[in-house]
């Protein structure tokens, strides 16, 4: 099969997982809903769930394949920022200062952003901007949040410890139009400026000298692609908390699937991470009457998988 | 036509090496080889072409403007290269590697054109290796990679082709194969180029004009026909001979 035609699949894949997610659940539906109850469910619960679920995942995987190609790295993936990290102490803050949910996600949203200009601040050295030194300083500004998260958790109280645990796992349990309308925005805005810029990717993977040969404003390039996966992982993560795993994983099955060229790989990666977290959601909140942790769901299906394609590839990475 | 000019160039690393006062001219359609024993400063001076280093001193202009006055994407226009080593962390298609060399026509927010991949299916074509278009880049051998990346050089439409160490690596028949496609390249496009090399045999077969460098030095420009055994012998620091075979001259050990 050619690659056009597996993107091609793969987008007719996304709403055919959307239509059967909105109708799974505790409470099955069937569309149009038969009663007041039912409708409700579908417009104010159902819709921004799934919704902010694809958004979550079409961001975090293309934030993946973005960072794989500008670090030359494909074991990058957003976590390598520092940014979730961040997220995640600006959530847990939050809740140890028991403000309001609105200004939980907004600190978590916040920290996320102070963590993506630290991250480019301390990774020039002498005006460069190396794969190396932002990976460095990822794992550094990391460590940093990491820390201070476990100092949050040590200090507050262990009812409300609860909280911030099942906030690390993740979840899209706080969906609703409230938060789409800001999230959906600047998701969309940078998934298509991700999309705008694809040709980039390819280009800045062959190495800075290769592409400044090229004509590629190399520094500024990648700080902009940078900026722009660090803001599509603090979007998602400050609404929806830390999901594992996705970031790495989606961009390489989508490239497994149509190659590297990142004029498909962008788009197969947004489309792969939608429909696998819509299906991961499905999972989290159907079987049960409680709801499974995001992450622990992400990471037990996509290890399993992980550890498959790393085989098959033996250990290469080929489209 | 005066294709590129190096005036008096200087330039030294932190640690101490050096180009020290480079002068010569290439012309439109002529093989420049740049020879000279390891380390004596040819890839520097290539990288200085592509401003990937800044010379303290002198000048040097491509098409008759200075390289530092041009921007990154200007100059991408006007030189395109093949670099010595190359390892891709992805295995794009040689056509997608070909393509890749379209890029500083492209704005940042655009993609290659189904007519740009059309010309570049042309141009691997036109260089004999249009079978390998849908072959991963990272299966290729080295003679195939050499094809791809000049045929990727090509496609930014350059007056000067910069060439570094184009046949490394290469048994005889590849090296033969990408030398010839380069002379071909150099006398139908009228570009000008300019490759490294450390063999004496290949720069007195495939170049119109020889520059011989010795520790950051231009000790000799001219014809194949005028180097001399006594000066190949004292840089590269071994009793060398030039000898005359049919019409080509041949240097021996």
């Amino acid at each position: 099969m050619r690659p056009k035609t597996k993107l091609f699949l793969l987008f007719i894949t996304l709403p055919l997982v959307f239509m059967v997610s909105i109708m799974m659940g505790r409470y099955p539906l069937n569309i149009p809903p038969s009663d007041d109850v039912a409708h409700f469910v579908l417009m104010n619960i159902r819709i921004p769930r799934v919704l902010l679920a694809v958004i979550a995942g079409s961001c975090l995987s293309v934030a993946g394949a973005i960072l794989q190609s500008v670090l030359r790295n494909p074991l990058a993936s957003p976590y390598i920022l520092g940014v979730t990290q961040a997220t995640a102490f600006g959530a847990a803050l939050a809740m140890y200062l028991m403000l309001p949910s609105a200004l939980i996600i907004f600190s978590s949203f916040i920290f996320g952003l102070i963590a993506t200009l630290l991250v480019l601040l301390l990774s020039r050295v002498r005006g460069f901007l190396s794969p190396v030194t932002v990976i460095l300083s990822g794992i550094v500004v990391g460590a940093i949040f990491t820390t201070m998260l476990s100092a949050v958790q040590y200090m507050i109280d262990p009812w409300r410890l609860q909280g911030i645990v099942f906030w690390l796992m993740g979840s899209f349990g706080r969906a609703s139009w409230d938060i789409l309308a800001w999230t959906m925005p600047i998701s969309l805005i940078a998934l298509s400026s991700a999309h705008a810029m694809r040709w980039r990717l390819n280009i800045l993977s062959l190495g800075d000298e290769e592409a400044r040969m090229l004509g590629a404003r190399v520094q500024m390039e990648r700080a902009l692609l940078i900026a722009l996966s660090a803001l599509m992982c603090a979007t998602v993560t400050s609404v929806s908390g830390i999901v594992a795993f996705i970031g790495l994983i989606a961009p390489h099955m989508a490239r497994a699937l149509v190659g590297p060229d990142a004029r498909l790989l962008v788009p197969a990666s947004a489309a792969l991470g939608g429909v696998i977290m819509m299906i991961a959601d499905d999972v989290c909140r159907t079987p049960f009457s409680f709801e499974i942790p995001l992450s622990i769901v992400t990471t037990l299906v996509a290890a399993p998988y992980f550890i498959y394609l790393l085989r098959r590839m033996g250990g290469e990475w080929r489209g | 036509m005066e294709r590129v000019v190096l005036k008096d160039v200087y330039f030294s690393y932190e640690d101490g090496f050096e180009l020290r006062g480079i002068s010569l001219k290439v012309h439109a359609g002529e093989v420049c080889a740049i020879l000279g024993p390891n380390g004596s400063g040819k890839t520097t001076l290539l990288r200085c072409i592509y401003k990937l280093l800044r010379p303290f001193k002198g000048c040097i202009y491509v098409d008759g403007r200075d390289v530092l006055s041009l921007k990154t994407r200007e100059l991408a226009r006007l030189v395109g290269g093949v670099p010595q080593e190359h390892h891709p962390v992805f295995p794009y298609r040689a056509i997608d590697m070909v393509v890749m060399g379209r890029t500083p026509y492209l704005s940042l927010f655009s993609a290659p054109s189904h007519k740009d991949y059309e010309d570049a299916y042309e141009l691997m074509k036109r260089l004999g290796i249009a079978h390998l278009a849908e072959r991963p880049y990272t299966q290729l051998s080295g003679g195939e990679r050499k094809l791809v990346l000049i045929a990727r050089a090509l496609m930014q439409n350059p007056r000067v082709l910069l060439l570094d160490e184009p046949t490394s690596h290469l048994d005889i028949k590849n090296k033969i194969l990408v030398l010839r496609a380069v002379r071909r390249l150099c006398k139908d496009r009228k570009v000008a180029v300019l490759m490294t090399t450390h063999d004496p045999n290949e720069a007195m077969a495939y170049s119109d004009k020889i520059v011989l460098m010795n520790k950051g030095e231009v000790v000799f420009i001219g014809g194949p026909e005028d180097l001399s055994s006594e000066l190949l012998s004292k840089v590269y620091d071994v009793p060398l001979k030039v000898i005359g075979y049919g019409n080509r001259r041949i240097v021996i050990y």
